[in-house]
């Protein structure tokens, strides 16, 4: 306790916008060219650099010095999480859980070390370690919004939604915001309420104007609710936006390829998701990109994407990130290895027993033939309302392997009403089968 | 905690500096802003650790108005270290925020009436993402795509703090000006600016809009271990002396003023009004009652200010969120931690003896003097309850962390007033610790050239100057009344007249 009163004392002649010093440089970095001059459209002018790797440097030379100082070693462990959403770089996970560590260990009840272990985990996929660690930061000092986020973010991926939801509504009770406003938007998308779900989102929206990424990914996720609901030319609009504000961001681009498939330009499509996986290499994004090259006629190009992403997933399982779920639906798509597939997303499932665990495992039991207890599992997947098409498009190829072929029809019809390109892979399988 | 004793001596004030930088990146990470998606598509991982720049209450000062003494002005700043060149959306106050000045003036902490500012922005043409499609020639050119209007509404309090009825719509689609973008986009940017202040019924002025930080600090070195460059051959570590450098020089702030009849302010029991200013935003719930978005409120106060630098300086990391939310009124429970302030401890370890071998050159200072780290009743009287006989609101000793500006205290022309009579001197940024004892200064209220970072130093180390020492038994120890960062002023001339603040640097010039 006594290092964070101390903390509070370097505030000393502190200041309301202490903070942002080195943030202001980000800020600057991340400003493209003059107004006028930018076009309104379209990955844009150069990547912002982000300062973050200086920071990182900074404090690499501070902690030489003096190699037990806690306050830099928590600094440092959060740069580390940074850096690897910039980069997408998993290495940077181990550097910080090392550094955060480190804080811990020379300071049990460190209030940031403990919240950062706890978004840590969550980026690592490792939820109930999170739900702890977030809780223990709640102990620590139980008025501080974010670690309620921790533990709600947790809970919602093991499924416990009802004690997420009251979560978030506590949180969102304590400090509206950016950070709660995105939450009570995602839970509402999950409860089925898009038009509250957009309108939470673009208070989360306003609140983050000004703040280049943050911003950015604001955009994104409305027009993620627009691409989930078959609204393609929306979601691109918003995905431009989040271009303007933020230039080649990758969690952008990748969005903007998948709208851009929903019109049915796929030579856009892409163009947007090469320059996503140029940005940050992650899985989905190879997976996407594949999947468009084979759409395109291209198999050999998919080939190559596809082979990719076992090389990535072993650099991210090495640093910590479970990947089974996302391992297990990639595999059960494509064919590969699908009663080993079937295992993963058993084991998946357990760790991970959210409607998205719940609905690859259907998934994977109806690919190997098990429909009976693929159909107890869609059930469980749908049981919030979410309206996600590629959910129902997998109840629909449950019931027609069970011979419901009312219900089948039922179920495709749903998901192409929803949304009519759904899925690059799935949306012509679906509309295949209704002829 | 006794582990701390193992701790030796200097790594734990490098630990107390690089606290500050690790509150720093907390910020700057949000401001980086950026979540992404991890792979899975479900789990979207929103941000944590953000920041709410927007609602982010960086400022507030109330004087009675040098120009026009039978009025006070009021400025709320919001949206802290503006980049001027902050394309491409630029910085505007946010329409979803509640922005408020509230006035207490019968001392029990409780504001009594308050100003409420709505913002309004339109969209000119939904086609472009672009701030403006050609230079701005006025306020209602059609080349400005995104204009920002609001207006302004007067309300009063119950006793609980409770708002009563509606209010009264003091005006509304009162304009502000465009931020200050660069020669082509908004040229004769003063005229701008001087068409968007406006006059209410009621002789009341408002300005709400883009202008330069009027803030100054050397952060640069207090952030080095709370380092003061003209003292540092005093520093347990000790470096040769120099000059301040302001961090905030060439940044930018959103101000909202409102200059108001004294009359309208306060009572005939005490001429000492208390003020703060806040900012709330909308509380939502995942499942609304009426599945309907509310577009007013229920209404959560996210930051709150008064003095200056009490969140900073005052209330530890724990508890700095919460702070945010509480009301003044709410503020004993804060008390312990101006009681036994870890500024002082942290001034008592750095600066409380001289460094091994003596100072490094020939400054005329010396080591502080031992500052008391308990019982501060010095701190919770000026900057809780306010000081009887000068700022205190009748005789309330209620803790409330307001502003405090006694209004029967006018200003000279310049805006001075030492010892209490109209002067002729310039106003000493020092106010009533400085050599003209100038009482017009924080804590009695605060001018934009009070140096609050200088006048909060030797306040916290017991060195309040001859006059308050004199006048109102306050300590003033020697050579702690010498403290300072070595910034003394802003980085432009304010004006002597409404709105005061310097106009924002244009982008163009200051990248």
């Amino acid at each position: 306790m006594r290092r964070q009163r101390w903390i509070l004392v370097a505030a000393a002649a502190g200041l309301t916008v202490v903070a942002v010093t080195l943030g202001g440089i980000l800020h600057e970095s991340s400003s493209p060219a003059p107004a006028a001059a930018a076009a309104p459209a379209g990955p844009v002018g150069q990547a912002p650099p982000g300062d973050t790797a200086a920071t990182v440097t900074q404090l690499q030379t501070k902690l030489r010095a003096n190699p037990n100082d806690v306050s830099a070693l928590d600094s440092l462990g959060l740069a580390y999480q940074q850096r690897a959403r910039e980069t997408g770089d998993p290495t940077y996970y181990t550097k910080s859980d090392e550094a955060l560590h480190k804080a811990l260990a020379l300071m049990p009840d460190d209030l940031i070390a403990t919240s950062g272990l706890g978004s840590l985990a969550l980026s690592r996929h490792r939820f109930r370690k999170a739900l702890v660690l977030g809780r223990r930061a709640r102990a620590i000092s139980p008025t501080t919004a974010r670690n309620y986020g921790v533990i709600g973010d947790a809970l919602v991926e093991l499924g416990r939604y009802h004690a997420a939801f009251k979560t978030f509504d506590t949180m969102a009770a304590m400090e509206p915001g950016l950070s709660s406003y995105a939450r009570v938007a995602h839970a509402r998308q999950l409860l089925g309420d898009v038009p509250g779900a957009i309108a939470a989102m673009r208070l989360a929206a306003d609140a983050a104007q000004g703040q280049g990424e943050a911003e950015a990914w604001t955009h994104v996720q409305l027009g993620l609710i627009d691409l989930s609901v078959g609204k393609y030319q929306a979601a691109a609009t918003q995905d431009r936006e989040a271009l303007y504000v933020f230039p080649e961001y990758a969690l952008a681009l990748d969005a903007l390829a998948r709208a851009e498939a929903g019109l049915g330009r796929d030579g856009q499509a892409l163009r947007y998701e090469q320059e996503a996986v140029n940005r940050i290499p992650l899985p989905q994004y190879v997976a996407t990109l594949g999947d468009l090259y084979a759409a395109t006629g291209r198999p050999g190009l998919a080939r190559k994407q596809y082979e990719l992403i076992g090389v990535i997933q072993r650099l991210l399982v090495a640093n910590g990130v479970k990947t089974d779920l996302e391992t297990a639906l990639f595999n059960v798509d494509h064919g590969i290895r699908l009663r080993a597939s079937l295992a993963l997303a058993r084991l998946a499932r357990r760790e991970r027993p959210s409607i998205d665990g719940d609905d690859v495992l259907a998934w994977a039991l109806e690919r190997t033939g098990h429909c009976g207890e693929a159909l107890r599992f869609s059930k469980r997947a749908l049981r919030l309302g979410t309206l996600d098409a590629l959910k129902y498009f997998h109840r629909g190829m449950i019931e027609g392997c069970l011979g419901h072929r009312t219900e089948q029809r039922v179920w495709l019809r749903r998901a192409l009403r929803l949304s009519p390109q759904f899925s690059i892979l799935w949306a012509p399988v679906a509309k295949r089968e209704l002829r | 905690m006794h582990a701390s004793s193992a701790i030796a001596r200097k790594p734990v004030l490098v630990a107390v500096a690089l606290g500050v930088i690790a509150l720093a990146l907390l910020l700057i990470l949000a401001r980086a802003g950026g979540p992404t998606n991890a792979f899975a598509s479900s789990h979207a991982e929103a941000p944590l650790i953000s920041q709410d720049p927007r609602a982010d209450n960086t400022d507030l000062y109330a004087f009675v108005s040098p120009d026009n003494t039978n009025t006070v002005t009021m400025i709320a700043n919001y949206i802290p270290l503006e980049s001027p060149a902050g394309g491409p959306n630029f910085y505007s106050f946010d329409d979803t925020v509640l922005y408020e000045i509230k006035v207490d003036n019968n001392g029990d902490g409780v504001p009594d009436l308050g100003y409420q500012f709505r913002f309004t922005t339109k969209t000119h043409n939904p086609d472009t993402f672009l701030y403006n499609t050609g230079p701005i020639t006025s306020l209602t050119d059609p080349n400005w795509n995104r204009p920002q209007t609001y207006s302004v509404t007067l309300v009063h309090f119950n006793q609980a703090g409770k708002q009563e009825g509606p209010g009264q719509v003091l005006g509304s689609d009162i304009p502000t000006p465009p931020d200050n973008v660069g020669p082509r986009s908004t040229p004769n940017y003063n005229s701008l600016a001087a068409a968007a202040v406006t006059t209410l019924p009621g002789n009341i002025k408002v300005f709400a809009g883009q202008r330069d930080d009027p803030f100054f600090v050397d952060l640069g070195s207090i952030f080095d271990l709370a380092g003061l460059r003209p003292f540092n051959p005093f520093h347990l570590i000790p470096l040769a002396a120099d000059s301040g450098r302001d961090a905030l020089a060439g940044k930018n702030v959103h101000s909202i003023e409102i200059q108001v009849p004294i009359s309208d302010l306060v009572t005939f029991s005490s001429p000492t009004i208390g003020i703060y200013a806040s900012a709330s935003r909308q509380k939502v719930r995942i499942l609304d009652e009426n599945g309907q978005e509310q577009s007013h409120g229920p209404w959560v106060q996210v930051s709150r200010l008064g003095n200056p630098l009490i969140n900073e300086v005052v209330i530890p990391l724990g508890d700095k969120d919460y702070w945010n939310r509480e009301a003044p009124a709410d503020d004993q429970q804060f008390e312990k931690y101006y009681n036994s302030p870890e500024v002082s401890k942290l001034e008592n370890l750095l600066y409380g003896a001289l460094p091994p071998g003596g100072p490094s050159n020939g400054h005329a200072g010396g080591a502080l003097q031992a500052i008391d780290e308990t019982g501060r009743s010095d701190l919770t009287t000026i900057l809780l309850t306010g000081v009887p006989g000068f700022n205190q609101i009748g005789s309330s000793t209620t803790d409330a962390d307001l502003l405090r500006l006694n209004t029967a205290i006018k200003p000279g022309a310049n805006g001075a007033c030492p010892g209490g009579t109209a002067s002729s001197a310039p106003p000493d940024r020092l106010g009533p610790l400085g050599p003209s004892a100038d009482l017009c200064g924080y804590p009695n209220g605060r001018r934009l050239s009070d140096d609050v970072v200088d006048i909060d130093l030797r306040a916290f180390a017991q060195g309040y100057g001859t006059f308050l020492h004199t006048a109102f038994g306050l300590p003033n120890k020697t050579p702690n009344n010498l403290l300072g960062d070595g910034v003394n002023q802003n980085d432009l001339p304010f004006s002597g007249s409404f709105p005061y603040v310097a106009p924002p640097h244009q982008g163009y010039e200051v990248p």
